[in-house]
């Protein structure tokens, strides 16, 4: 079994390791998921146990708490801008 | 900012929401020192948790004229601060499902006409010219244009900010532990990081009121009640007014309804049909919101706005109203001297805040009382006299 997954974050192809949260592979690209729509403000993971919803972005079409999601093979993940 | 508490002020304030941010930043303007504590994090219970709708509409006529000074005063605040809070005069329609609705809300309309205020009937159609998306089988609405709401966080630090510029020395974390009473009188507060001497001291802790007055004896009627929302996953620009239930000919028992967007884009929304009983101590927990409460207030939006079936939801919370025998805050003096209370929010007390900080730094002050003071004195309770 390959130790690394093939994950594709708004189009563009990240290398994951097997095993590991969506959320560690997203705050691996870069802390600041997205930011706020109002301030601007970068915004990242804040609980990391999939109360806040603080992560939630797109996974094949369907909302997910990144942080609870664990990383598949050629999972299409849109995070919101 | 310092970590040390002074030892002295002319005034400490006990809980840092709303109510008690509003009544330090007065007192501070009103050339009083003063220290506010708060138990945990400044706004981050009820007000936090709040819908914060600031308005006149089908709320009781005698707090009329308190009503109508605490929105302008809002209004104000949101001018001369810079618009630090989200300050979003939407106006307010309330729906109206059933004909014999409609006799309800002209009487308040009326009632509200003859105050100088212009709340008006709307048709289904004049109501889309206002909220295109309302398109569910009401047959009226009343819409009153000066309603308005803000974002309750930003809005509590806005007025931290502004009083600790004034003079305010702030604390979180910083729980009240006694109250020190000799003879008739107060003359401090205890707490976990020390005490603090001082001789005017003010409960403004909403749920958490009546156990604070009890340390100085003295039984208030304030009791906890469960209300929560549900947030969506953030929208364009959907939603433009304040969206409630107008008063039923059913009574409470057939529900309350509010329904908004912040600016953030999420749509807020709550339907309270059957509220939660409430036991002791409930305040002091964090509860999921119930089921029966998510299926009506989906219920509710996706019936009023049929378009809005397929958004995704986001979050949910529960919060702990303080809640009075009459509705109405108690706001004033009680026994022993240098004692007074600003706390029973009743699920609508955000719009009064800088009316309570006025109310109470006259009291504190001994200035002279504003008419209205009155209908919050706690004396009108048995048992709760200064």
């Amino acid at each position: 079994m390959s130790r690394f997954v093939k994950v594709l974050v708004n189009g563009e192809i990240v290398m994951a390791q097997a095993g590991v949260s969506l959320g560690s592979v997203l705050h691996g690209r870069s802390p600041a998921l997205r930011h706020s729509p109002v301030e601007l403000q970068p915004r990242g993971l804040y609980c990391g146990m999939g109360v806040c919803f603080e992560c939630l972005v797109m996974v094949d079409g369907r909302p997910e708490r990144a942080c609870i999601t664990p990383v598949r093979e050629g999972m299409a993940v849109e995070v919101q801008p | 900012m310092s970590d040390v508490l002074p030892r002295s002020a002319d005034v400490v304030i006990v809980g840092g929401g709303i109510v008690g941010t509003a009544v330090a930043r007065q007192l501070a303007y009103d050339g009083l020192s003063t220290v506010l504590l708060e138990g945990q994090a400044f706004g981050g219970a009820v007000s936090g948790a709040s819908l914060a709708c600031l308005g006149t509409h089908m709320h009781n006529l005698q707090e009329l004229d308190v009503l109508v000074e605490a929105c302008a005063h809002w209004r104000e605040l949101s001018e001369s601060l810079g618009d630090p809070f989200e300050y979003n005069h939407s106006g307010q329609l309330r729906f109206i499902m059933r004909e014999e609705d409609v006799a309800v809300a002209r009487r308040w309309i009326d009632a509200e006409r003859a105050h100088g205020l212009p709340p008006e009937l709307l048709s289904p159609e004049a109501v889309r010219e206002r909220e295109p998306l309302l398109t569910g089988p009401i047959v009226a609405a009343s819409w009153s244009p000066g309603d308005a709401t803000v974002n309750p966080f930003l809005a509590v630090r806005a007025l931290l900010a502004d009083g600790r510029r004034h003079g305010v020395s702030a604390f979180h974390s910083t729980p009240v532990t006694g109250l020190t009473i000799q003879g008739d009188r107060v003359t401090g507060v205890q707490t976990a990081k020390g005490p603090i001497a001082v001789g005017k001291i003010v409960i403004a802790a909403g749920p958490w009121s009546a156990g604070l007055a009890a340390m100085a004896g003295v039984n208030v009627p304030i009791v906890p009640r469960q209300a929560q929302c549900l947030a969506s996953v953030r929208q364009p620009p959907i939603i433009r007014t304040v969206v409630g239930a107008c008063e039923s000919a059913g009574g409470v028992e057939s529900g309350y309804t509010q329904i908004q967007q912040a600016r953030s884009g999420q749509v807020l929304f709550n339907t309270v049909v059957a509220p939660e009983g409430t036991t002791p101590g409930a305040e002091n927990r964090i509860n999921e919101v119930p089921l029966r409460f998510v299926r009506d207030s989906i219920q509710t939006l996706t019936t009023l706005f049929p378009s809005l079936a397929d958004i995704l939801m986001l979050r949910s919370w529960v919060r702990f109203e303080g809640v009075t025998p009459d509705d109405r805050f108690l706001a004033g003096k009680l026994p022993p001297e240098g004692l007074y209370i600003a706390a029973g929010d009743n699920g609508t007390g955000f719009c009064r805040a800088p009316y309570l900080g006025r109310l109470i730094s006259r009291l504190v002050r001994g200035v002279a009382a504003a008419p209205s003071d009155a209908l919050y004195d706690p004396a009108r309770f048995a048992g709760v006299s200064a």
